[in-house]
């Protein structure tokens, strides 16, 4: 903490603020560069040298993608599903932290091992798996077929354990002794006292749904039930791909993500500098 | 009880195995063929399927049946395969069909697979690589679908049926079918001072001494490059007398280490070594090229028809591959396939369908507007190909490619096969020694074998 407030403050310190400007320069470059792409025309796009700005500036790119894909479709879409799989994640998360970090019962530490070592397992290994199961189901083309394989997460869990953790026992024990219950104790001890990790967990696992492709594209077969991520990809053409076309899609689709991410940057960044995270 | 839990886990791994060794899956799962599996001798073609004219399926249904199409492709490919499906969906109101985007040629794979151990799989298909979704499951349907003396079978390229065999069975339907051609920057070349109508390459060797006076005197970055290395590499091997895989002697063996070989790939090394190819950077190539910093590139013809017309490109023009000791180009794209769920109706209406996209008209308009080959010979001298030729002279040359066209049978690990040439590929161009790369990538592709 001394040193950062060292570097803020120490206007000398210029081997420290060139390598910020360095960082900060790789970080937000892509970004202005979609930004700036959307308004292209073709020939911007291709031209050598590279062209920092559009020779002139139309929103025709943008009209382009709602003529070529069913957006507001794909955008509902999304939105449903990554908001209900975000608060089915996080609620099932904060039970199983809730068990893991403060309950007592035989074969907790094996659980908690078998869920540590789920997260070495990749997603590509268990997709057909769980194909096999939701079709048993039923629930193939199904809203409920997206949403529900992917509301177990350990590692949300974890992020969320790693707050519980600090939560002193003496004051659950206290509570216990004056009458609250096990629920009781979860929501009125520890979540007021977690609320910047619930939440940094609750981004992280929408960003996470917000950008699934490969499962939704997989079980769903119906336009109706796509999300964004599948009519990202249907504007990659096998060849020649209108890359101005896709920035204007890629802006509108990251703007979802950058309210919400402007919503909770305070509680994000304060939980990463407890938790340590990148 | 750490040991406990070890020994806990030991049996439901044992488990979980034993598990999966005992179930039946419902449908027939894509099984993967075994290399030294009995195989029809290449030289000899399987003997046709008895003819029966009065096939039911090949008559149309007049009840009513619903199709699901998924098709993986997307921009102007997409949209023209769902305007030609919807045109004959309009002709026959008792179907009713559901189109599907499948996500690229590797997601649909993947989704294909699901949904066909689950006997979810899509009436009709629009894929890559669909033989091993058919044939190699023992799936015979086209085969015996293609006798319908109502499709003209005869009238597309021989090469271009082998492009849709498994073991020498054709067990899908060539449909998107596309050739890596030779373009060329036409300001670069004329600074350079090169005539092509009396220096247009026919080696290789004169393709590289051009590269090096676009890059001397064109003032190009690069005198080639190419934008899928194992396509290209496979052309130039068959042109060499090495035909990448044995299948004489009934199972698929690579051959891709022999003399012929080694000489193609010190010639690619050559490329890279003395600066005239960029080095493992062929991701960009399509994109160098039009922003004018490449000579020659070598790319797939469906280019053709996506960067006609854009003048905010560098203008280029097309020239026949250069050979080796013969001429030849390795055929790739996409396949339509129907997939029997034991509804008969379903599969008229499906075969039906296919029969319409497939016809030569229809599959010429679909070639034509989408970049991607016409295949029946006939078609060539049809109006629709002439005035297209007559619009845009540079189609012929990249037609004429057809006549050399080439390829073998699909097995299962092609795909692992061209990832394996690309790594050796790359290991060639940073100087690795060409005879120890090709035979590293042959032990790796028998190690997944």
């Amino acid at each position: 903490m001394a040193k950062q407030k060292k570097l803020r403050k120490d206007p000398t310190n210029v081997p420290g603020s060139i390598v910020i400007l360095i960082g900060s320069f790789i970080m937000i470059f892509p970004f202005v560069w979609m930004i700036l792409s959307a308004f292209k025309t073709p020939g911007d796009v291709y031209a050598y040298p590279p062209k920092w700005l559009p020779s002139q500036w139309n929103l025709d790119n943008f009209k382009a993608v709602f003529d070529l894909i069913p957006f507001w479709t794909y955008y509902g879409n999304s939105i449903f599903t990554s908001v209900v799989q975000t608060f089915l994640q996080i609620s099932i998360s904060i039970l199983a932290a809730y068990a893991l970090t403060k309950l007592r019962f035989p074969g907790r530490n094996f659980m908690y091992k078998f869920l540590q070592s789920s997260m070495f397992v990749p997603t590509v290994v268990t997709i057909i798996p769980t194909f096999l199961i939701i079709s048993k189901m039923g629930l193939v083309n199904t809203y409920a077929g997206i949403i529900l394989p992917q509301i177990m997460s350990a590692f949300t869990t974890m992020l969320i354990m790693s707050f519980f953790v600090s939560v002193p026992n003496e004051l659950l024990e206290a509570a216990r002794i004056d009458g609250c219950g096990y629920m009781g104790c979860l929501f009125k001890i520890m979540l007021p006292s977690s609320v910047s990790g619930i939440t940094t967990a609750a981004l992280f696992s929408f960003l996470g749904h917000w950008k699934s492709y490969q499962w939704p594209l997989i079980v769903t077969n119906s336009t109706k039930l796509r999300t964004l991520p599948i009519g990202l990809k249907y504007l990659v053409q096998e060849s020649s791909s209108e890359y101005q076309v896709m920035m204007a899609a890629a802006v509108l689709t990251v703007v979802p993500v950058l309210i919400v991410y402007s919503i909770y940057e305070k509680q994000l960044v304060k939980s990463i500098t407890l938790t340590g995270i990148k | 009880m750490k040991k406990l839990i070890a020994l806990l886990l030991a049996l439901v791994m044992v488990l979980g195995l034993a598990a999966c060794g005992a179930s039946e899956p419902e449908a027939p799962a894509p099984e993967a063929p075994k290399a030294d599996a009995p195989a029809a001798p290449e030289a000899e073609a399987p003997a046709a399927p008895e003819v029966d004219e009065n096939n039911p399926l090949y008559t149309m249904p007049t009840e009513n049946v619903s199709l699901q199409v998924w098709y993986a492709v997307s921009g102007v490919t997409g949209e023209k395969f769902e305007a030609l499906v919807k045109e004959w969906n309009a002709a026959h109101p008792n179907v009713t069909i559901e189109l599907s985007y499948a996500g690229s040629y590797a997601d649909a794979a993947e989704k294909i697979s699901a949904n066909l151990l689950t006997n979810t799989a899509p009436d009709v298909a629009l894929i890559s690589a669909a033989p091993l979704y058919t044939g190699a499951r023992e799936d015979w349907t086209i085969e015996t679908l293609i006798e319908d003396p109502a499709f003209d079978k005869n009238g597309i390229y021989e090469g271009v049926w082998k492009y849709a065999q498994f073991q020498n069975r054709i067990c899908a339907l060539p449909y998107g079918i596309s050739v890596p051609v030779l373009y060329y920057n036409k300001d670069i070349i004329e600074a350079a001072g090169i005539d092509l109508a009396t220096e247009a390459p026919k080696s290789w060797d004169d393709l590289y001494a051009l590269a090096e006076r676009a890059v001397k005197d064109g003032g190009a970055t690069y005198g080639f490059d190419v934008n899928d290395v194992p396509w290209l590499f496979k052309s130039m091997l068959n042109q060499n007398g090495n035909s990448i895989i044995d299948t004489s002697s009934g199972s698929v063996e690579p051959v891709y280490n022999d003399a012929a070989a080694v000489e193609v790939g010190q010639f690619w090394q050559k490329l890279t070594a003395n600066g005239l190819m960029p080095v493992d950077q062929h991701g960009n190539a399509d994109k160098s090229f039009q922003a004018g910093q490449t000579a020659f590139l070598v790319s797939s013809s469906v280019r053709l028809a996506r960067w006609a017309g854009n003048t905010e490109i560098a203008d280029f023009g097309c020239l026949p591959m250069p050979s080796f000791a013969q001429e030849s180009v390795a055929l790739g794209g996409n396949h339509l396939v129907c997939f029997p769920n034991g509804d008969d109706a379903k599969l008229a209406a499906a075969w039906d369908l296919l029969k319409f996209l497939m016809g030569e008209e229809k599959h010429t308009e679909f070639a034509i507007e989408t970049g991607y080959l016409p295949i029946y010979a006939s078609a060539m001298e049809s109006d629709y190909v002439k005035n297209a030729i007559a619009e845009d002279g540079r189609r012929q040359t990249v037609y004429d490619y057809m006549a050399n066209s080439w390829s073998y049978w699909h097995f299962d690990e092609m795909g692992t096969m061209d990832s394996i040439l690309g790594s050796v590929m790359s290991e060639i161009e940073n100087g690795a020694d060409v005879q120890e790369a090709l035979n590293d990538g042959i032990d790796q592709l028998l190690d997944e074998m």
